[in-house]
């Protein structure tokens, strides 16, 4: 253990804080459900009508068989009130699109967009934070205003329009990456672990398939993570600019430590906490973005399921994307919260 | 991140800005963000004289390839693409220009409220922030105008529903920073009312930053909306506006100028206004970016 | 020297993703099998698998592979019902009574021999669940004399059941099978039954192929069933894919084995000169426009003069070049391909002047309507958006203003149910391929309704319909409804537009995949 770095146990007020932010977050997820429920309902249209063909929508009795399945037959706050008592024994409807449990489907599409999400994340984790210091050591100089350039271009690009270019040129014209879909036709999937073709593929040490499986990955998760990239660059740099001239580092380098050492080891570590928030933002970003990306790229997500749903009217599947978002923005935010305390000193002395 | 505790870093920059706005303008960026978004003005007012065709005209020449008589090639209906995104800009410029001053009146106004009365007041629009803040701005968008009806007026008020927020945090914090500046309580105790010490000594404080964040969220209003009508749930034809434009191309996927112009329309606009913001930022205070809140539209 | 570190650390990561990428990827995933691989591609709007409950177009192509049914038609033809589980079929003088002898030699994909037990539980299930396709059996009793015979009666005379049960949807269920997961064919089976989970991971056929895998969102895997009693499919594996027109007519040009169904006509084009094998037919898809002839809608609309002034002024050759190859103009709602249908000869013309004169006799000025349409949809390549911006477009050259308040289908849809649009543009698609079906145009019908053409409005018309319906010769038949077409287009709220082209288009060797009209493509029929 080296001298004078602390092992960054809690303390007391930041434990409480903690609880303190957990249970406003919950709260905040229960409120994200219900303005859902009544966005929801406000929505003009009939799920059946929706949902029915042109010929059963005329028979009064399919109509009412329709109903009676999906629960639409009973008042607006009944609804709710029954869907947060099924909520809390695991029931989360049956969707009126795939006729099957919303739970199945959530457990199908989940893993799919988690793997384009975190592999978006870590492309621009990756490329923004380097390309942030390289800017920042740079400053003023060409290289920065270039950079400059770039990132602002990342975060300018309309996502869906960069999904369109993108698929243009690299699959129709080049050829170098497949179209759609998470794998080609006839490959199977390895045997289901997490969800995510490529880590059940490594698990299983099937190469072909993760192979495969990464080479229908890397084209939606770099459009995806372009937004990010810019974003983190512009972070990252004024993060490290922030700090890059203080007095303890200052300090290091007056110990004749190498310039890559000070970078690396202290100027990251300080520019950590505002890092660390965007990285929250970059999550919100992601998801933001699979909504736009999955479809253009027949990305079996959540991003696509949630369009679908809106579009077709499928109430329990809406409420079980909704209840999806909330679980993953208290998540994030918890996660932030933590990462902040343990990172930045004075939060956990707060 | 919550804006409630700004670091004593911020604070002090606040006091010794490091440039004055003066100085943004002699930045190479803004320089260009200046004539790109000054270009797109004029081609916004002036466009019944530039553009060759009437936008909205059809004709039987379908899907032709970008040519000397039409720049930009023809559409699904015959009309030409390069006077339809001259057009466009008619539709996106303003209204974001309106969205983000609304944003910003309107957010503005809570969050000062919020942040100098405190209590109750604060506590119910932090938790209002909170709540936009935890929907990924599409979804919450597309909920929005999916709920009103899908058409170019819901999609601006659903926008603006979105935007409010980042406005109301940033000039809460600020408020609430600067209403413990010492200048503020000694205007105070000389008997000036609450109202004359908000308008004349913290809003000057606070528009630097404000500033800041509406001109970053052009670029951002001109996306958002330009993404909610590339979902359908935007403008409606025959309504020339660019996301829908690119929505088409989707449809026309090898017909490759009918989707990218009007993206390349949206993307040097939303530089523009990117350029002009970040120089701006720059000029008030390299290094305070970070306490400013960015969102992805 | 920071840069450089930088450098080579970016350089190291991007060289060893590449090889990563290089080594494991190589191509299309490697199956070490001598397997014949057709891939499909279609954009999905399938609900289930369930044969007794699924009525969509990809739908279809499913049930078609995995169950059989009493007869079938040969290829693209609509025309002739032949036999498939049935050996031979009559039918009573006066189309009440439908006689069928079973063939004995018939086994489910688990060698259950098939008998008439199995056709009845099926047609009763049907009917009983209240799903989308129930209708196709309304009014009709199922009893079964004996093992092998299966008879349905009609309570009103049906000259359309042989047409009928072709349908998909009276795909032939493994009965013992079904009724142990919960299927059943009682009267309450809409709430009773739950053996659609079941069937939507196994399917109890006596089709060409067994189910492996089912998603309503991303692909559909069928393999070849051993037990099948026809000729074995050259395709034994079947993967039928989720994806949308655009990426089908690139997946299409570096494909092999592949069929894609959803190219519009103007995308096809853009394929010739390449290996891609394209045809283009006219669909069975009639995309009209209608005025509403309630005079609580709109005062405007239900104005004879103002009808056929739209008539004149709808420039229907520019809706047929926009629609692209294969499309052609219809004359009337019964598509070119059924029995009925009339010929170019009917088709309306377009007559600017007229449309001006027509208007200025109707007494209105200014007149302003709201046109109401699926903005969202898109079918056979033609959008409905696009469609609904011709429209206005031609009715303002004619002196009349259109507003568009399209609306995504699910909103549309309910409005355009309950009969509240001053005019509106939608489709009706064949649920079965007879004119028997286009009978809901008629006043007080489904579609007539829809359209404010109430009962009583035109009391010759309806019975004319009343006629047709039950005429037990087909010929006199198809005169009588080419009649009733006729009127419909002087006298009616209707007016017709386009049939678009279907296209399909298929890679380099691939042969048989013909569009019918029934079930889209027959994926055992389709040779390599």
């Amino acid at each position: 253990m080296k001298p004078g770095w602390r092992l960054p146990l809690p303390s007391r007020p930041f434990v409480r804080f903690l609880a303190r932010r957990l249970a406003a977050l919950i709260l905040l997820g229960v409120g994200i459900t219900f303005v859902a429920f009544v966005l929801t309902e406000m929505v003009p249209g009939d799920p059946a009508a929706a949902n029915l063909g042109q010929r059963a929508i005329a028979d009064p009795a399919a109509v009412q068989a329709f109903r009676e399945k999906y629960g639409l037959d009973k008042p607006l706050p009944v609804q709710y009130v029954l869907y947060l008592e099924h909520l809390a024994q695991g029931d989360l409807g049956l969707s009126e699109q795939t006729h099957r449990a919303v739970r199945t489907d959530l457990a199908e599409y989940i893993p799919a967009t988690a793997e384009l999400a975190v592999t978006s994340i870590l492309i621009a984790f990756a490329l923004g934070i380097t390309l942030g210091v390289l800017s920042a050591v740079r400053r003023n100089k060409l290289t920065d205003q270039v950079l400059r350039v770039i990132s602002l271009g990342g975060i300018s690009m309309p996502t869906f329009w960069l999904a369109l270019v993108a698929l243009y040129v690299f699959f129709f014209k080049l050829g170098w990456v497949p179209g759609s879909g998470r794998l080609d036709p006839g490959v199977l999937p390895a045997p289901h672990v997490t969800g995510m073709y490529t880590v059940d593929a490594l698990l299983a040490g099937q190469f072909d398939v993760l192979g495969n499986a990464l080479q229908h990955l890397i084209l939606p998760a770099c459009v995806l993570a372009a937004y990010n990239i810019g974003l983190l660059t512009r972070f990252t740099r004024s993060a490290v600019l922030e700090v890059i001239n203080n007095d303890y580092i200052q300090a290091a380098r007056a110990k004749g430590l190498p310039e890559h050492t000070v970078i690396l080891r202290h100027v990251l570590r300080a520019a950590l906490p505002p890092i660390i928030t965007v990285g929250g933002l970059a999550f919100a970003n992601v998801m933001t973005g699979t909504v736009l990306v999955e479809s253009i790229f027949a990305w079996p997500g959540i991003g696509q399921y949630a369009f679908h749903s809106a579009t077709t009217l499928d109430l329990p599947a809406i409420m079980g994307v909704s209840l999806f978002v909330a679980v993953v923005y208290i998540v994030v935010n918890f996660t932030v919260d933590i990462l902040y305390g343990i990172v930045d000193p004075r939060m956990r002395l707060a | 991140m919550s804006a409630q505790q700004l670091p004593l870093r911020f604070r002090i920059s606040l006091r010794r800005r490091a440039g004055t706005i003066g100085s943004a303008w002699q930045q190479p960026l803004a320089i260009v963000g200046m004539v790109l978004a000054g270009a797109w003005i004029l081609v916004a007012i002036f466009v019944p004289l530039i553009a060759p065709y009437d936008p909205l005209a059809q004709s039987s020449h379908l899907l032709l390839a970008p040519s000397s008589t039409h720049l930009f090639g023809t559409d699904e209906l015959g009309r030409d693409v390069f006077s339809r995104v001259l057009w466009g800009s008619r539709l996106s410029l303003p209204l974001a220009f309106l969205l983000v001053s609304a944003a910003v009146l309107i957010g503005g106004t809570l969050g000062g409220i919020a942040g100098y009365f405190g209590g109750l007041v604060d506590e119910v629009v932090m938790r209002a922030t909170d709540l936009v803040f935890a929907f990924p701005t599409i979804i919450l968008a597309m909920a929005v105008t999916a709920a009103l009806g899908p058409s170019l007026r819901n999609a601006v008020l659903a926008v603006l529903i979105v935007f409010w927020p980042s406005y109301a945090r940033v000039v809460r914090g600020l408020v609430q920073s600067l209403g413990q500046a010492d200048y503020v309580s000694a205007t105070r105790l000389l008997g000036a009312s609450s109202a004359r010490a908000l308008v004349v000594d913290v809003l000057p404080n606070v528009a630097g930053p404000v500033l800041v964040l509406a001109t970053l969220d052009l670029g951002n209003a001109v996306l958002l909306l330009a993404s909610l009508s590339f979902l359908g749930l935007g403008s409606q034809p025959p309504t020339p506006e660019w996301g829908s434009m690119v929505n088409t191309g989707t449809q026309f996927f090898e017909r490759w100028w009918m989707g990218t112009f009007p993206g390349f329309a949206i993307l040097s606009v939303v530089l523009a206004f990117n350029f002009l913001g970040d120089s701006l930022r720059d000029a008030l205070d390299p290094r305070s970016s970070w306490a400013v809140r960015e969102r992805k539209p | 020297m920071v840069s450089t570190r930088n450098n080579r650390l970016l350089a190291g990561v991007a060289a060893a993703a590449f090889t990563v990428l290089a080594a494991c990827g190589g191509g299309s995933g490697s199956t070490a099998t001598t397997n014949h691989v057709l891939v499909i591609d279609k954009s999905f709007d399938m609900k289930t698998a369930d044969p007794q409950r699924e009525f969509e177009v990809s739908g279809g192509i499913i049930a078609k592979s995995l169950y059989s049914t009493l007869l079938t038609f040969k290829g693209s033809d609509s025309a002739t019902p032949v036999p498939q589980v049935a050996s031979s079929y009559t039918a009573s003088s006066d189309a009440k009574t439908f006689t069928f002898k079973l063939r004995t030699d018939i086994k489910f994909s688990d060698g259950t021999p098939l008998t008439s037990a199995d056709v009845a539980f099926s047609f009763n299930r049907l009917i009983n669940i209240k799903g989308n396709p129930s209708f196709l059996l309304a009014g009709i009793t199922v009893s079964t004399p004996d093992a092998s015979t299966v008879v349905l009666t009609s309570s009103t005379p049906n000259p359309a059941i042989p047409f009928i049960i072709p349908n998909p949807a009276l795909g032939i269920v493994n009965s013992k099978v079904v009724k142990a997961h919960g299927g059943t064919d009682q009267p309450g089976a809409d709430k009773a039954d739950t053996a659609e989970a079941f069937l939507n991971t196994t399917s109890e056929g006596s089709g060409p192929y067994i189910l492996k895998s089912f998603s309503t969102t991303t692909e559909v895997d069928l393999t070849a069933n051993p037990n099948y009693f026809g000729p074995k499919p050259f395709y034994n594996t079947v993967v039928v894919r989720n994806i949308q027109a655009p990426t089908q007519l690139i997946d299409i040009q570096r494909g092999t084995d592949e069929v894609a169904i959803d190219l519009s006509s103007d995308q096809a084009a853009s394929l010739s000169g390449s290996s891609v094998q394209v045809k283009a037919s006219p669909g069975p898809n009639v995309f009209f426009l209608f005025a509403n002839d309630n005079s609580k809608i709109s005062k405007i609309t239900p104005n004879k003069h103002f009808q056929n002034a739209v008539r004149y002024a709808l420039d229907y050759a520019s809706y047929v070049q926009l629609a692209g190859a294969g499309a052609i103009q219809t004359p009337g709602v019964v598509p070119s391909m059924f029995l009925g249908a009339l010929t170019p000869a009917d088709d309306a013309q377009f007559d600017l002047t007229k449309a001006k004169s027509e208007l200025a006799a109707s007494g209105l000025s200014n007149p302003t309507i709201n046109l109401g349409f699926p903005s969202d949809f898109t079918l056979n390549g033609v959008s409905f958006s696009t469609l609904a911006q011709k429209v206005q477009a031609n009715l303002e050259a004619a002196g009349i203003t259109v507003n568009l308040t399209g609306s995504p289908i699910s909103v549309a849809l309910a409005d355009y149910r309950a009969g509240t649009e001053q005019m509106g543009l939608w489709l009706w698609g064949p649920d079965y391929p007879d004119p028997n079906d286009y009978l809901v145009f008629l006043p007080g019908q489904l579609v007539g309704l829809r359209a404010g053409w109430a009962a009583g409005s035109d009391p010759s018309l309806e019975a004319l319909g009343t006629q047709a319906s039950s005429s037990t010769d087909n010929t006199a038949r198809g005169q009588l409804f080419q009649q009733i077409q006729r009127q419909m287009n002087t006298d009616g709220p209707f007016f017709p537009l386009i049939q678009p082209g279907q296209v399909v288009a298929a890679t380099k060797g691939v042969t048989g995949a013909d569009y019918n009209p029934t079930w889209t493509i027959d994926p055992a029929g389709v040779g390599g």
